[in-house]
Formats: C-alpha cells, sequence, structure tokens
C-alpha cells in the first residue's frame, strides 16, 4: 500500500510517496541518498542505523517511513559541517583511532553527540552507558571513549576560556 | 524488508483508534514505540493486515500527573521519560529504575510503557514492579473504559486483559509515602538487557515494624507473580536478617517453574530468584530508612 509523508531531514522538507512497508533507514539510504545510516540487524539490537529525530537518538529501522510525518530527521551527514571539515567529534574519532571498518560509527558518532548533549562532562561509566546501544565489532569501544573524553575536554577548555 | 503488504492508518484520537480496531478486524496490530513490534515485522515473525499507529496520540498520552494519592502515566510515555522523571524519583522510585534499564538509550527514547505492557514479553521489566505497585490500567474500548489491576491484566503468557478492541490508554501507580522503600533487583547479561531474574520489592516500615510488603517476581516461572502467601506474615514483624532470608527462601520455594533459556537454565533461574528477592529487600529497606 502507498501512502505519503512528509518530513524534515537535515532541514530539508522531504514529501514522498512512499510503500508503507519502508523502513527509515530505508528511505534516508534509498530514496534520499544518504548512505551513512547503516543497516546492521533489522531488530533493533547494533545500532548501525541510529539517527536523531526530533531530538532524540533512534534506531531507524524500528520506525515506519510511514509513521515520520512532521518529523525532524538528523543523519550523520547532517552532523559533517555543510561548509567542509569535521565536526570535532568526527575529527576526535580520526584522531583516537575510534574507528576501523567504520560501519558503527555514523550511528556511533550520533549517540556521542547526544550524549554530549545531555551530560557535557561524563565520566567513563556514562559515556559506556550513553553509548550501549551502538556495538562494535572490531575497536573494543576503548579509543571511542578517548575520543568521547577528548571532545568533553576540549569544550570544557573552551568553557573555561 | 517487510515482506507482507499492510495497510498503514495514523488516528488522532484515542475515539478513532478504537473505531479503527472495530473496523479493521482481528489481522490488526497497534504500533507504539515499535521496539518490539518492528523487530518483529522486519523478521517475518508477524506479519498483520493493518497497522495502527498510535503516534499521532504523543501529545495527549504522554504525560506524568499526580493526581491525589496516585501517578497517573499516559500509555504512549517513553521509559526516557519515566527514567528521568523528577515525580517518579522522588514518589515511585522503583518505577523509574525499572524504565532506566530498558534497552539502550536509543530503545528508551521510542519504547512505551503502553507498549511494552501490552506487548508482556515474560521477561519484561514493568510487569513485576507493577504487580508489586498493585497498578491500575485503564481500557478505551467500543463499550466505554474500565479500569483493571495489575493482578487481572497480566493474564498468561504474553496475553493482558486487553480486548482485541480495546487500547490501553493509562497505567497508574500508587504515590509511595516516605516510609515506603521501593527497589527493582534485575539480574541481566547486559546492561539494558532482559531480565533473567527481577524483583521488585516494596515495603513500608513504621518504628522498625513491617506495615506492608508487596514482591513481585519474574523469572521464576512462565509468567511474573506476586509473593501473597509471605507478604502478609511479616505485617508487624521486624525485617531483620533472618526475615529476609526467610522472604528469599520463600521466593526461592515460590519459583517452582522457571523456564529454561539460552543464558540461564530453569535451576539457575531458580537460584536467582533466591539471590535477587535478598538483593531487592535490602535495596528497598535502604530507601525505607
Amino acid at each position: 500500500m502507498k501512502t505519503t509523508v512528509h518530513l524534515t531531514v537535515n532541514g530539508t522538507q522531504r514529501d514522498a510517496e512512499i510503500d508503507t512497508r519502508m523502513l527509515l533507514v530505508d528511505f534516508l539510504r534509498d530514496r534520499l541518498n544518504l548512505t551513512g545510516t547503516h543497516v546492521g540487524c533489522l531488530t533493533g539490537n547494533c545500532g548501525a542505523c541510529t539517527v536523531i529525530m526530533d531530538g532524540l537518538t533512534v534506531k531507524a529501522c524500528t520506525i515506519l517511513t510511514a509513521d515520520t510525518e512532521g518529523s525532524k530527521v538528523m543523519t550523520i551527514e547532517g552532523l559533517t559541517p555543510q561548509t567542509g571539515g569535521l565536526h570535532p567529534l568526527q575529527q576526535a574519532f580520526v584522531e583516537y583511532h575510534a574507528l576501523q571498518c567504520g560501519y558503527c560509527t555514523p550511528g556511533m558518532l550520533l549517540s556521542a553527540y547526544q550524549l554530549l548533549q545531555e551530560h557535557p562532562n561524563p565520566d567513563e561509566s556514562t559515556i559506556r552507558h550513553g553509548i550501549a546501544g551502538n556495538l562494535c565489532r572490531c575497536t573494543g569501544y576503548q579509543n571511542i571513549i578517548k575520543a568521547i573524553q577528548a571532545v568533553a575536554a576540549q569544550r570544557n577548555e573552551e568553557r573555561k576560556a | 524488508m517487510i515482506r507482507q503488504p499492510f495497510s498503514f492508518h495514523a488516528p488522532q484520537t484515542v475515539t478513532e483508534a478504537v473505531q479503527l480496531l472495530t473496523e479493521l478486524g482481528d489481522d490488526t496490530k497497534l504500533l507504539a514505540g515499535g521496539q518490539s513490534l518492528m523487530p518483529a515485522m522486519n523478521l517475518g515473525v508477524i506479519a498483520p493486515q493493518h497497522v495502527v499507529s498510535l503516534n499521532r496520540l504523543r501529545s495527549t498520552l504522554s504525560y506524568v500527573r499526580e493526581e491525589g494519592t496516585e501517578i497517573a502515566i499516559g500509555a504512549l510515555t517513553t521509559h526516557h521519560t519515566l527514567a528521568t522523571s523528577g515525580v517518579l524519583q522522588q514518589r515511585c522510585l522503583i518505577l523509574a529504575e525499572a524504565a532506566s534499564d530498558i534497552g539502550d538509550v536509543q530503545v528508551r527514547h521510542r519504547g512505551t510503557i503502553g507498549g511494552s505492557t501490552a506487548h508482556f514479553d515474560p521477561a519484561a521489566d514493568y510487569p513485576p514492579v507493577c504487580l508489586a505497585l498493585n497498578a491500575k490500567f485503564r481500557l478505551a474500548g467500543p463499550n466505554g473504559e474500565r479500569t483493571v489491576t495489575a493482578e487481572d491484566f497480566f493474564v498468561g503468557y504474553m496475553m493482558t486483559a486487553i480486548e482485541p478492541q480495546e487500547i490501553l490508554t493509562e497505567v497508574r501507580v500508587p504515590m509511595l509515602l516516605t516510609e515506603t522503600g521501593s527497589a527493582y533487583a534485575k539480574h541481566r547479561r547486559i546492561e539494558g538487557g532482559f531480565a533473567i531474574v527481577g524483583i521488585a520489592a516494596v515495603v513500608t516500615m513504621r518504628n522498625t515494624l513491617c506495615q506492608q510488603l508487596a514482591i513481585g517476581i519474574s523469572g521464576g516461572g512462565t509468567v511474573p507473580f506476586r509473593l501473597k502467601e509471605i507478604e502478609t506474615q511479616y505485617y508487624g514483624k521486624q525485617l531483620d536478617e533472618t526475615a529476609i532470608t526467610a522472604i528469599a527462601e520463600a521466593a526461592y520455594n515460590a519459583a517452582t517453574e522457571p523456564t529454561n533459556e539460552l543464558h540461564a537454565d530453569a535451576a539457575y533461574k531458580r537460584d536467582m530468584v533466591r539471590v535477587f528477592t535478598r538483593r531487592a529487600m535490602k535495596m528497598a529497606m535502604e530507601h525505607a530508612l
């Protein structure tokens, strides 16, 4: 069955006719060519499909596109500065070798982004808790945590200055 | 992708939603947070002909309100909202505790108490807590509204009292007194994972004597249950080390048929019922004082 939906993705209004079966992750990847969001498990476990919808991280494989009417979605492409370069979190992930294959990385970055919004000064336990919805098969999480801690510390410095 | 086609409906009011359930027939599933339904549909385990999304109702059915001696919670309130609710942390801590360890951040941002309790996975966190709190469930159907107590709501394995044409709209829990301590002790393999056993303890103390005691247990049988026979034995008594040991032992004795599962066999679960009942009691007692 077909239906129409109107939502905003990375600041751009999108009106589309879609099949009711289309998951948000598939809409983003196949319709909008925003392939930064990945499909990992389709069961809401791995977090590779994490996006930010109406201000909160969610797993896009658990959301029907038909159910996103009026919503605002931000993908990893929306985190990357439009003027070029990398977001501080992306930069830190590079510097601290917080990715290897990169499959979990977009989702991980958005969860880190959300975490730092809620907890500007997270301790290790809070960071681990905050990224618990994003599985990484490669890194063992140590460097991801370091990267997040580095950004938090950097922002603290900037706040003091 | 989801293989089977389905019609998608998005009612704007509870009345409209109930109307749809009446019209569309049995092969219809309600969609709230989708953290259980969508994985099942993605896997093809469930393939309803109609999906009725309740997400347009989030503005009206998402709330945590103090109402007299109770706290009224809209069915579409997310686990995240409950976990971070100041009202719950002050007046019904155990519910906020249970909500805070469901799944992970993303799951809690979307999953709802209504969706979760209506789904009634036997290893879920809300059921033993709702049983211990004597929570009430408000249902809206074609014949009007009715309220069901937790005891009557959780009927059987993944089966609740919700009739096919009804919608759960609200959950009510008591506002706990200052002398009441509550705690949810959950044994899980990973943070946010399903409970291998989950013990909810609510205890009211006055002058070192127990006034009220309620213990809800999941993982000790095919469905969660209350330790009702044991609870009344401790009214007016001190809950000292001996008493707590006896209560934990009673929990073990009551957990006669835990189900075997991949990560925990029945004998292990039974032992864990004892261990975590003890922990829940101790935590609840500390909170009460």
